[in-house]
């Protein structure tokens, strides 16, 4: 564990105060003491902040009353975390065939990755004549970030000490831990990583590790490594937005971090709901895929292939 | 010494203030058990040693499936009050296990076998939701609380799920099915227009009953239930990884990428 990760550990243990989560069980006392002072500052907040902590529980639309009214720009969880609880749309008609524009990737200024030479060549290679390597053609998960811009939108619920994340497609989670925890082991990989959050101030912070390196950035044949570090920032700006930016660190693949940013809009639609997605017992792509990009069917014409799958549905 | 000796209790007394002051209201939410106004089942859990996944009526063991007296508690015999032809069609399903079995081909295995598959599952709550994720090949399920009426014309491997809170119990009708499913491994099996109830009752900090009630009429002479008991996984640091079969599977087959 770096110097960096260990400050963060100290951090979450400290920001643990006010939840219903809290335990002292494993504290140090010197863990305990910075408690005690960062518990005088919340004390303090909780005496100028009174209509947020007495916020009804649940917020709008909770059971049992009316409406609670938003306090201020957005509402807040039991414990005075920004509420994103709901449904969200993301932008995913831009970067999720190819994460390369100026819409998603601002750092590099180029907005392109910046990839060194045989990574750059492995997706071109890719692009060229193996999209076949598409993982989510074989329904296997997107990783992160490419999991935040997918089709079809999202949804979050933040509770006191978790931020749990949904997705219709492919029926993806990402479960993430507000509670000062560590890391999975190293050598543990997995297609979304492992991820633990934590607040700055009213931004959720998420770092993730542990990607298995399988993963592409968009379904453009842009590669990662197993040594993706991403962290995420989520900062709601109003009650319907949400600002994402993710930092991708990746000393293998990148000469340096790439940051990319999107805009999280919430789906206000009444009675909105996420439907089951059952990609692996519905996958038809697979076998049907043309041999000139890597698929085991044969190429057919494109004035016989156009729009006949759509049809058959 | 003694300045330092005075100084922790000091500080003791100061944090629990300050404690008692800043979370008085989600400490008390939590001693209640209640989470947005419900009864909170917020937590990992999971099935333990009923061996419900490899067949939910009283076996005998056999090789790496341990014995268990079921999970059937409607009937005296322990066993699922199927009509004669619903029972032969069971017996062909165990017969050919191995072809038929939809949680081979990593499918969504439906409601309620998820449940109590060999792999965690966690719960969590929103004022109209209760979320529930699997670590089995990532399955979600989606609980509405906001409508009770299943919905139109809409079919679903693991089915529609629309919940309600009887007392401190989450009643969870499950209807729309794609097609017949099984309960387990050994083939009992519901029709595709089997209305099941299910029932999450927490019992304590660790501890939930989960009932299930099956009503089909095509397929069992009588409506009839199992119960089980849900733990939750305790451990420290404990979370959901993944288990994503069909990647396993493909890699078995030398199908798809990354075949090794």
């Amino acid at each position: 564990m770096t110097g960096a990760m260990k400050a963060m550990q100290a951090m979450n243990e400290m920001t643990n105060v006010g939840t219903v989560q809290m335990t002292d069980r494993n504290l140090t006392p010197r863990t305990r003491r910075h408690l005690a002072a960062l518990g005088a500052v919340v004390a303090v907040l909780a005496v100028a902040w009174p209509v947020d902590l007495l916020a009804q529980p649940g917020g709008r639309g909770g059971p049992g009353g009316p409406p609670a009214e938003p306090a201020g720009p957005f509402t807040r969880t039991t414990d005075g975390r920004p509420d994103m609880t709901g449904y969200w749309e993301g932008g995913f008609f831009v970067g999720i065939q190819n994460v390369e524009t100026p819409r998603t990737i601002v750092s590099p200024s180029d907005n392109m990755l910046p990839y060194r030479p045989e990574y750059r060549a492995e997706t071109d290679a890719i692009r060229a004549g193996n999209m076949y390597l598409e993982p989510e053609l074989h329904c296997y998960s997107s990783g992160v970030p490419h999991q935040m811009y997918l089709q079809f939108g999202f949804q979050i619920v933040s509770n006191p000490g978790i931020v749990a994340m949904a997705w219709e497609f492919m029926d993806s989670y990402r479960i993430i831990p507000v509670d000062g925890r560590e890391h999975i082991p190293a050598n543990m990989k997995l297609w979304m990583g492992d991820p633990i959050g934590r607040w700055e101030g009213d931004t959720l912070v998420v770092e993730t590790t542990s990607q298995n390196g399988r993963t592409w950035l968009d379904t453009g044949g842009h590669v990662t490594t197993d040594q993706l570090y991403v962290v995420e920032r989520f900062t709601m700006t109003n009650i319907d937005t949400i600002e994402y930016e993710a930092t991708l660190t990746d000393p293998v693949a990148f000469t340096e971090p790439v940051i990319m940013v999107e805009t999280f809009r919430r789906n206000t639609t009444p009675g909105f709901e996420q439907m089951e997605f059952a990609c692996i017992s519905g996958n038809q792509d697979r076998e049907n895929y043309p041999a000139s990009q890597g698929g085991p069917a044969p190429d057919v014409a494109p004035e016989e292939r156009a729009g006949a799958g759509f049809e058959e549905q | 010494m003694s300045n330092r000796g005075n100084r922790v209790p000091t500080t003791a007394t100061i944090f629990a203030a300050v404690l008692l002051l800043t979370t008085a209201l989600p400490a008390a939410a939590a001693q209640s058990g209640q989470i947005h106004g419900q009864p909170d089942l917020q937590g990992i859990w999971q099935a333990f040693g009923n061996t419900a996944s490899d067949n939910i009526e009283p076996h005998i063991a056999t090789q790496g499936v341990p014995a268990s007296v079921g999970v059937v508690v409607s009937t005296e015999d322990g066993l699922i009050p199927y009509r004669p032809e619903a029972l032969a069609r069971r017996d062909e399903n165990s017969a050919n296990r191995e072809e038929l079995d939809r949680v081979n081909q990593c499918y969504k295995p439906g409601i309620p076998r998820l449940t109590y598959m060999p792999f965690p599952f966690q719960i969590v709550q929103t004022p109209g939701r209760v979320m529930m994720y699997f670590e089995w090949i990532h399955n979600t399920r989606t609980v509405n609380l906001d409508r009770d009426e299943h919905l139109e014309g809409m079919l679903f491997r693991n089915g529609d799920s629309i919940g309600r809170w009887d007392g401190d119990t989450l009643e969870v009708t499950v209807g729309n099915f794609l097609e017949d499913a099984w309960f387990d491994a050994t083939g009992n099996w519901h029709g595709a227009n089997a209305e099941i109830v299910e029932r999450y009752t927490r019992e304590g900090p660790d501890h939930m009953t989960y009932e299930v009630t099956v009503n089909d009429p095509e397929v069992y002479t009588e409506p009839w239930s199992m119960r089980m008991t849900l733990y939750r996984r305790v451990e420290d640091n404990f979370r959901l990884l993944e288990y994503e079969c069909h990647y396993y599977r493909d890699q078995e087959l030398e199908l798809g990428i990354f075949a090794q």
